[in-house]
């Protein structure tokens, strides 16, 4: 019977090369797709296609462990937007200094940083900053196309940071900066115990911006829904 | 016999899953909290590292080191130092949260954070260390939200600070490992010194990572900010001290400590003009917080023996200041809904206690003379009035600015007005509390002898970092 690394080995030819250009597209989707539940499908694609290309650094058993807590924390992110969704107008008590809470609103409302020219002009300007990183300073200990790849992730994740207030794309802007830290560290740092600690800590921080999510989308008690009103 | 970590470590989380039992009721868990940290706190102080103390017919050894997933965990001389002030800092949190409860989720919440940040200081490896204090901060984001319908801006900006630096911080160290394999190979000398103090630099909120610290003051009870600032500080500043002092390249060329110096200098002059025009004092509490914060790392910048002497006792001073203005704040929030300058308007004769508490721990924050505060502030203007630039200005901005914002404060508050909101008194517990931190802030600030004598050890193990 074959076991799983013959099985991979079998599929059609899943090159390093078409793993990275998977990890452009899934990156690129996060700045532009508006829907939540895409976005977390992108991402945990994204997922796997980082899972793919460390195989070619790290055992097989260890890329999937990776790939699967990314895929928890997927689910994560998903359990907690499914509940509330995205929508940053959710009816926030107004209980103090709620300024914050109310700019958020009305930066949902009119929309301003989900317009789509304006996420295409971040993408291409991400593009553009990652060609010039990339390779003005290109990584050392990796390929030329892990070295692009893990430098796009970095930029799509800092971009993603600075258009996202809703903390569902935070969530998914720091899980995208950490599989670029990932990508780098695997070359430099094998040891098992870390790669086990950074497991938790994915969990975690898809624990946290789950558990935000979760806060902000939640409905009003209905005593306040009737002060409200 | 019982090794020290496991204690320190155990307790606090054993501690953690009896209060989430009680939850429900403020008392149990406030007085449970307390008396796990006061009894920490006493350990740490009192407890001599190197023999053995029977407890309850229990052997501790609080020097004996243990190994975890092969690495070590012990407690050094500093590290119990800097565990039991953590631990007398949230001792008081805890029991000023039994009156003015900031949530259900504090007391569990807090103890599992303190065993994390516990962890984080007895960690003897580097990453290992920050990878502990990620896990833990992350844990702080539900402490800072406590289940409010709020904005969650505070506890996103926190775990994003920590998400984007520990990375940075882990590479450096990969970098630091690969060069001590090869010490010759100088080819990852300057990204491990630019990674380290970009990593630090957001931990410790230096410009541009500032605007965690304003955003946390803003969004968490005053209480939570108060404990979370001060712990906080403490473990990010004892493990970079540890780094520089295991490895002393990393700061040889000063490249490090200028950056840090000068983005400290720029957080120290933003926090003081934002804190002079604000009109709520949660904000201006957290721009005097990182005004503070900032003028600590320009004085850990000096690198010597005084500058780490500035830095220490102004980590103190921030606590003790953060405690008195975060527990005036929390009792005024709790007893009119807000901490506007509208909404405290002639608060002050109503809540003369908490008013008090929070007027004197603010300026204490700022600097004020015959406060905890004033002492390393001044210590530290001496020290960079004899340098060219900026500095000096930038720094008496940073306290002139925050003390104006807190007197404007105070003039707010003794405004005399017919239909001055109906505040109760200050909760007994709360009073007692403030009482004994106000006179701790005017005596330590006649006495900083006092406290100089205590950080002494330290200041003698890290000093000078260059």
């Amino acid at each position: 019977m074959p076991d799983l690394a013959d099985i991979l080995a079998s599929l059609p030819a899943i090159t390093t090369f078409s793993a990275v250009t998977g990890i452009f597209i899934t990156a690129g989707l996060l700045i532009l797709l508006r829907g939540w539940a895409s976005a977390l499908l992108a991402l945990m694609i994204q997922y796997l296609l980082l899972a793919w290309l460390l195989t070619t650094v790290i055992p097989l058993p260890l890329a999937l462990i990776k790939a699967l807590m990314g895929a928890i924390a997927c689910v994560i992110l998903y359990w907690s937007a499914r509940r509330t969704g995205d929508a940053p107008t959710s009816p926030f008590k107004p209980l103090e200094l709620d300024d914050n809470a109310r700019r958020e609103a009305i930066n949902a409302a009119t929309g301003f940083s989900m317009r789509m020219p304006f996420r295409v002009g971040a993408l291409l300007l991400a593009a553009l900053a990652t060609y010039g990183l990339a390779t003005r300073y290109p990584l050392p200990e990796m390929t030329l196309e892990a070295g692009l790849a893990c430098t796009w992730l970095t930029v799509v994740a800092l971009v993603l940071l600075a258009l996202s207030e809703s903390p569902l794309r935070i969530g998914m802007a720091l899980l995208t900066w950490m599989m670029a830290f990932e990508m780098f560290y695997v070359t430099w740092e094998r040891s098992l115990t870390i790669a086990g600690f950074w497991g938790i800590a994915t969990l975690f921080v898809a624990l946290g911006a789950g558990y935000l999510t979760s806060v902000r989308g939640a409905p009003l008690p209905a005593a306040t829904e009737e002060e409200q009103s | 016999m019982i090794a020290g970590p496991w204690v320190l470590i155990g307790l606090p989380l054993l501690a953690a899953l009896l209060v989430y039992l009680v939850r429900r009721w403020a008392l149990p868990g406030a007085l449970l909290s307390a008396t796990t940290s006061v009894a920490l706190a006493w350990l740490c102080f009192t407890a001599p590292p190197s023999e053995p103390l029977t407890l309850f017919g229990r052997s501790i050894f609080l020097g004996q080191p243990v190994a975890m997933l092969g690495r070590e965990l012990a407690l050094t001389p500093s590290g119990q130092k800097a565990l039991g002030f953590l631990f007398a800092v949230a001792s008081v949190s805890f029991l000023l949260a039994w009156p003015v409860s900031p949530g259900r989720s504090f007391f569990p919440l807090g103890l599992a954070l303190l065993g994390g940040w516990a962890a984080a200081i007895l960690m003897q490896h580097f990453a290992f260390a920050v990878i502990f204090l990620w896990l833990a901060s992350t844990l702080a984001t539900m402490v800072i939200q406590g289940g409010r319908l709020a904005s969650t801006r505070g506890a996103g900006r926190q775990m994003i600070v920590l998400t984007l630096a520990v990375p940075l911080l882990l590479m450096a160290d990969a970098l630091i490992e690969a060069r001590a394999v090869n010490p010759y190979d100088f080819a990852h000398t300057q990204p491990a010194i630019l990674l380290t103090a970009a990593g630090l630099a957001a931990l410790l909120a230096a410009f541009p990572f500032e605007g965690w610290a304003s955003a946390l003051a803003t969004d968490a009870q005053p209480g939570v900010f108060a404990f979370l600032a001060s712990g906080y500080q403490v473990i990010v500043l004892l493990i970079a001290l540890e780094l520089f002092h295991d490895q002393p390249w990393l700061v040889a060329d000063g490249q490090i400590l200028s950056l840090l110096a000068w983005g400290g200098l720029l957080a120290a002059a933003i926090g003081g003009v934002l804190a002079a025009v604000q009109s709520h004092f949660a904000p201006l509490m957290g721009y005097t917080a990182l005004g503070d914060m900032g003028s600590g790392l320009v004085a850990l910048a000096l690198g010597n023996d005084i500058g780490l002497t500035i830095a220490l006792l102004m980590i103190v001073a921030r606590a003790v200041g953060l405690l008195l203005a975060g527990a005036g704040l929390a009792v005024m929030r709790w007893r009119v809904g807000g901490t506007s300058f509208a909404q405290v308007l002639g608060l002050g004769h109503r809540l003369p206690l908490a008013t008090l508490s929070l007027l004197v721990g603010g300026l204490s924050l700022s600097g004020f003379p015959f406060t905890v505060g004033f002492a390393a502030r001044w210590a530290l203007l001496k020290q960079m009035s004899s340098l060219d630039g900026p500095w000096i200005g930038a720094l008496v901005l940073a306290g002139a600015g925050s003390a104006i914002g807190w007197l404007r404060g105070a003039q707010i508050l003794f405004t005399p007005v017919r239909d001055a909101p109906s505040g109760q008194r200050t909760p007994l517990v709360a009073g007692v509390i403030i009482v004994a931190l106000v006179v701790l802030c005017f005596w330590l600030g006649h006495r900083p002898d006092w406290l100089l004598l205590w950080l002494r050890p330290l200041v003698d193990t890290f000093a000078p970092l260059v």
